[in-house]
């Protein structure tokens, strides 16, 4: 496990802690104002105990999930997935995502890194399309390879790649630029293919 | 709904909240993570219902 992977599991314990003591000041503190309800103080402490505590701590764990959620390992733990991830590792797969993954160029948080799109909503997006495949994985045959829903962006690729001096002096690059930029012609096309499994360069 | 159910609803949404952040897989994600936020959803609708009817009954507001 990695540095982040371990501060993660920190975070995650420190949260685990946190639920569950703040669930036994909840329950005394209910318990207490069950009992006693004209006591000064008693609705006061119903606030913090029903409002204020669940409240918070319903943002502090959802926050921890969903930055667990951009892990590989979090990926990897749906079976269709552990191809994907396991190609990570494999020292003689030269697909596109493993390359990227063995060589560092995208250290941590590999899938959501180039699975996540570049805007303000990026991020929603990215969640919502996982939901979707969780619900998929569910509801359909899960053995199946997990497919896109949309052609996967340029955008994502160049908001690394583009400026790079290896990228803007290469002659191929040059010459199809805006073909690139508006989407007609995909990266994969001559990259690809980004995972392994897959003849065609179709996946994200 | 009274008091107790408040109680149930958001302590229980809390463990499973819990167990989604102890085991964080996609399938306790899945499960726990959305039904545990549901239930201190539902806990907080109740208790918010509750102090408007309070607060009416005293003609707070």
């Amino acid at each position: 496990m990695d540095a982040v992977g371990t501060s993660f599991g920190i975070v995650r314990a420190l949260g685990v802690a946190l639920i569950l003591l703040s669930s036994g000041v909840i329950l005394i503190v209910a318990l207490r104002a069950f009992r006693k309800p004209e006591k000064p103080g008693a609705k006061w402490g119903l606030l913090v105990a029903f409002g204020i505590l669940p409240l918070g701590l319903l943002l502090v764990s959802d926050a921890i999930l969903l930055g667990q959620m951009k892990e590989v390992t979090f990926c990897g733990s749906c079976h269709p997935m552990e191809p994907f991830v396991k190609s990570f590792e494999d020292p003689a797969d030269s697909t596109l995502a493993a390359v990227h993954a063995k060589r560092h160029l995208i250290p941590h948080q590999q899938c959501y890194t180039c699975h996540t799109d570049y805007a303000l909503m990026g991020d929603v997006k990215a969640k919502l399309r996982g939901l979707r495949h969780l619900y998929a994985y569910y509801t359909s045959d899960n053995q199946q390879r997990p497919k896109l829903y949309s052609p996967y962006p340029n955008a994502n690729c160049l908001q690394c790649h583009a400026g790079a001096a290896k990228y803007e002096e290469s002659p191929t690059h040059q010459t199809i630029s805006e073909e690139l930029k508006k989407g007609e012609t995909s990266c994969l096309d001559c990259h690809g293919p980004a995972h392994p499994g897959k003849e065609t360069a179709v996946s994200e | 709904m009274s008091p107790r159910a408040i109680l149930l609803f958001e302590l229980a949404g809390l463990l499973l909240g819990a167990l989604a952040l102890f085991f964080p897989t996609g399938t306790m994600i899945f499960v726990f993570f959305t039904l545990g936020n549901l239930l201190i959803l539902i806990g907080l609708a109740i208790y918010i219902k509750l102090v408007l009817k309070d607060l009416k009954k005293h003609r707070v507001i």
